[in-house]
């Protein structure tokens, strides 16, 4: 075995973020690492990368004990990374990017022909040698980026590469000439550890599988002889059913109106029609313009034309506080950027869209707020020490529940949710689905962002899919299925 | 029931931590305080003239032009921003306030002369100035979406230029007549009467103080203030009007510059000087810091900016009688600023 991990546990603070992982890629092997977000393949791929330690277990490679200190340690010894975000320097050229940390040098002058001659060949190994050396990184593509960074493992001569979701932002030609390069580097010997949520893909480029969830190794073996049915029970942990707990709810009148919503000139007008007691499903790619439209609802992005209405009234645009006073709320795709002020504390983050509740002529009653607070931290069970925790401090599934019950606390009629439960856990994301089946039970209406296709399926009574910004008609979820969708949202809405 | 008790419990742990907490980010700076209080003491042991009530009270009358700058400056870091032109709002503030006296005082009958009117109008006056100095600089920097730095870097010039231009460049004295009695005694370190203890200034300090805090506290603004500086993203998602937020923090802030102005207008007995105050917003800055404010926004408190400003009041009193040179003063001050950020930087990491 190239590289072998054996039983590595880490915890971060009271969480255990890897439980006894044991992981073993051979030379010429592409694994797959499946697996939700938070079951711990980035824990596993830091420690593997030397960026942090492991309290217990060993790595081996090349049947030597390997215990980077460091990221630095872990590179000099052939253990390459390439993360989802790309670590480039954007103002540098391709050259001075694939050689940087790997200079050579001469009494501290760089070898100018050396490096030319290291990076042609790099690139000619990959096949790429249209990507030119003196072009600044910032004026290549995503996908030429990331040759760029697979040419810098290369010239590093690592023999252990790993890959984070390397497709997640690329079309669909630079991933298939991104499996191409992976083939070519695995012929070559190297051991290739592939990160991805797309099992398509996986078996396209990947031998063998792991599947990772809450920090243990619960699946493994050859990609040929395993069904996808099996590895997505091994990931979810249980059948697709029980997560999802489906009430028959009755809609009622119509909440919120769209009509002819145009978030930028010139693109396609979307008309909606979302009714209480109703969870309506957004369905598309990334990047498909899911959450400009949800953002122009709630009036943190520009609309240039058409009407939204809530509850009967019509208003053009309104700003964010003008939609939470006719009773519009909204959820963050980007829960630490956008979502959460994360040095607040929960009581803070939960109360800010509407601190007048617990106030009196300008000032907050401190122990009103504090129950209000207590009240629902009990009722989606946030686990924390109380109100005044700061936010930073909690797991990922506890910070989205804040920024949830936040619309709870100024007591929303429509629910706007943008990937509500993207890189959450499980347990927390059977909470948050049940939490919005309540409220629409309750009549309030939920439009919800995914790109998780079961959840969509599992949670919403109307699918409604996206593509280049334009908007299908909704259909009832029975008559949609994964496929159905994928169509839609690929070929785009005829 | 087991339930009220179960959600108790943790809610008392974390009322303790809460509290144990907040006690740890004042203690530290106040222990500080106490170490370099207890240095200075024992530097002048054979002269004793350190630790007397008098250089006590003449430290609290030193304190009061800093520390009336920086519980503006704490708002406007809570807030995530910076403001470099205060040294040149306070010399604005003493130039304008100056020639209004020299004005309008000639022209006021003579029993509202003594009372000292023509002082009291023109104090008001530069305080409101200082108010819109302030509010310009916020309205820049919420319209222009310029970086406050940069912005307040600008003004920092423009405010000093117009003190100049104002003055002439020179000093702008006020006649003795028109000195009311009242003036020299709010910042005397020996005030009248005896039992106010501490200058009538100092008291004022620590009024504006207890109000600010419990506005930071308690009110909306207060709490909008920490949003758009902890995340400002958060802040428009909930609804929050920006903008004007950061325009009224910086009106805010110009009004107890303003203040400080006046303060410092009557420590320098009553002139205007346009070359006053220079590089005081980097000590002013520097006490913020000092006390638990953060450059980067969302963390600051009012009771930890007065024990910042005391520490650099201390420092630089006690150099004095401690004979300290002033080159030397300076790299002392420098090092203390740093190791007390790293100290606070040390204990997050470590929580």
């Amino acid at each position: 075995m190239l590289l072998e991990m054996r039983d590595v546990k880490k915890s971060f603070g009271a969480t255990r973020a890897l439980d006894g992982v044991s992981l073993t890629v051979a030379a010429g092997e592409t694994r797959a690492l499946i697996g939700e977000n938070g079951a711990g393949k980035s824990t596993l791929m830091k420690i593997l990368s030397g960026a942090i330690q492991p309290d217990s277990g060993s790595l081996w490679l090349d049947g030597q004990p390997f215990a980077p200190r460091g990221p630095r340690e872990g590179r000099q010894k052939g253990v390459a990374m390439i993360y989802q975000e790309l670590a480039l320097a954007p103002d540098l050229t391709v050259e001075a990017n694939i050689m940087l940390g790997q200079e050579r040098t001469q009494l501290g002058f760089i070898r100018r022909r050396d490096h030319e001659r290291a990076v042609a060949r790099a690139l000619e190994e990959l096949d790429h040698p249209e990507i030119h050396a003196r072009t600044k990184v910032r004026d290549l593509g995503l996908g030429a980026s990331q040759v760029v960074e697979i040419a810098r493992a290369l010239v590093s001569r690592a023999r252990v590469l790993v890959l984070d979701e390397p497709t997640s932002t690329l079309t669909q030609r630079d991933a298939s000439r991104l499996f191409t390069l992976v083939d070519r580097l695995r012929e070559r010997g190297m051991a290739i550890v592939y990160i991805s949520h797309f099992l398509e893909e996986t078996r396209r480029v990947a031998q063998t599988y792991t599947v990772l969830r809450d920090g243990r190794g619960v699946a493994s073996g050859d990609l040929a002889g395993a069904s996808e049915r099996a590895i997505i029970a091994a990931m979810v942990g249980r059948e697709l059913s029980e997560l999802f707990p489906h009430a028959e709810r009755v809609p009622g009148p119509a909440l919120l109106e769209l009509a002819g919503i145009s978030g930028r000139p010139g693109a396609p007008a979307t008309n909606l029609v979302v009714r209480r007691g109703e969870i309506l499903g957004l369905a598309g790619l990334i990047g498909a313009g899911r959450t400009t439209l949800l953002r122009a609802i709630y009036g943190l992005d520009p609309v240039v034309s058409g009407t939204v209405r809530v509850a009967g009234r019509p208003d053009r645009s309104g700003s964010p506080r003008a939609r939470i006073a006719q009773g519009v709320g909204f959820a963050s795709e980007d829960r630490k950027g956008e979502g959460l002020a994360l040095d607040l504390s929960i009581a803070d983050n939960m109360t800010l869209s509407a601190l007048e509740r617990d106030s009196r002529l300008g000032f907050l009653n401190l122990s009103r707020r504090r129950r209000a607070v207590l009240a629902l931290m009990e009722s989606l069970r946030i686990k924390a020490r109380g109100p005044g925790q700061k936010a930073a401090s909690l797991s990922g599934g506890n910070q989205q529940k804040i920024a949830l019950a936040r619309l709870l606390h100024q007591q929303a009629d429509v629910f706007l949710l943008d990937e509500p439960t993207r890189g959450i856990d499980v347990g927390s994301k059977a909470e948050i689905y049940a939490m919005i089946g309540r409220q629409a039970a309750q009549g309030r209406a939920v439009v919800m962002v995914s790109s998780y296709l079961p959840e969509l399926l599992g949670v919403c009574d109307r699918i409604a899919v996206m593509s280049r910004g334009r908007l299908s008609d909704p259909r009832p979820t029975a008559e949609w299925t994964e496929h159905s969708i994928m169509e839609v949202a690929t070929r785009g809405v005829g | 029931m087991s339930k009220a008790r179960d959600a108790a419990q943790p809610a008392a742990q974390n009322t303790l931590r809460g509290t144990l907490g907040w006690l740890w980010t004042v203690l530290g700076p106040f222990l500080g305080l106490i170490l370099i209080t207890g240095l200075f003491a024992w530097m002048t042991r054979e002269t004793g003239s350190f630790l007397t009530p008098y250089n006590w009270r003449t430290i609290a009358v030193q304190t009061v032009v800093v520390g009336t700058a920086a519980l503006g400056m704490t708002v406007i870091m809570i807030a995530g921003a910076i403001d470099l032109s205060v040294g040149s709002t306070i010399a604005l503030v003493t130039v304008v306030v100056a020639m209004l006296v020299k004005r309008l005082d000639p022209a006021l009958p003579v029993g509202l002369r003594s009372a000292g009117l023509a002082l009291m109008i023109a104090m008001g006056v530069g305080v409101v100035l200082g108010g819109l100095c302030g509010a310009v600089n916020g309205m820049l920097v919420a319209g222009l979406r310029v970086v406050p730095f940069i912005v307040t870097l600008g003004s920092y010039k423009v405010y000093r230029g117009l003190a100049k231009w104002l003055a002439s460049s020179t000093t702008v004295y006020v006649p003795a007549d028109a000195k009311a009695w009242w003036l020299s005694r709010i910042l005397a370190p020996e005030p009248e009467p005896r039992w106010l203890m501490i200058a009538p200034g100092a008291w004022a300090l620590l009024v504006l103080a207890v109000g600010l805090a419990i506005v930071l506290r308690y009110s909306l603004f207060g709490r909008h203030v920490y949003a758009v500086g902890s995340n400002e993203a958060t802040a428009r998602l909930c609804g929050v009007n920006v903008p004007k937020v950061k325009i009224l923090v910086y009106a805010l802030a110009g009004l107890a510059t303003g203040l400080a102005g006046i303060l410092q207008f009557i420590y320098m007995s009553a002139t205007g000087d346009p070359t006053t105050a220079d590089g005081l917003e980097l000590k002013v800055i520097a006490a913020v810091v000092i006390g638990g404010g953060s450059l980067s926004g969302g963390e600051g408190s009012v009771v930890g900016t007065l024990i910042g400003c005391l520490i650099m009041s201390v420092l630089d009193n006690g150099c004095v009688h401690a004979g300290i040179p002033n080159p030397t003063q300076d790299i002392i001050i420098g090092v203390i600023i740093v190791a007390a950020v790293t100290l606070d930087r040390i204990r997050r990491g470590g929580a």
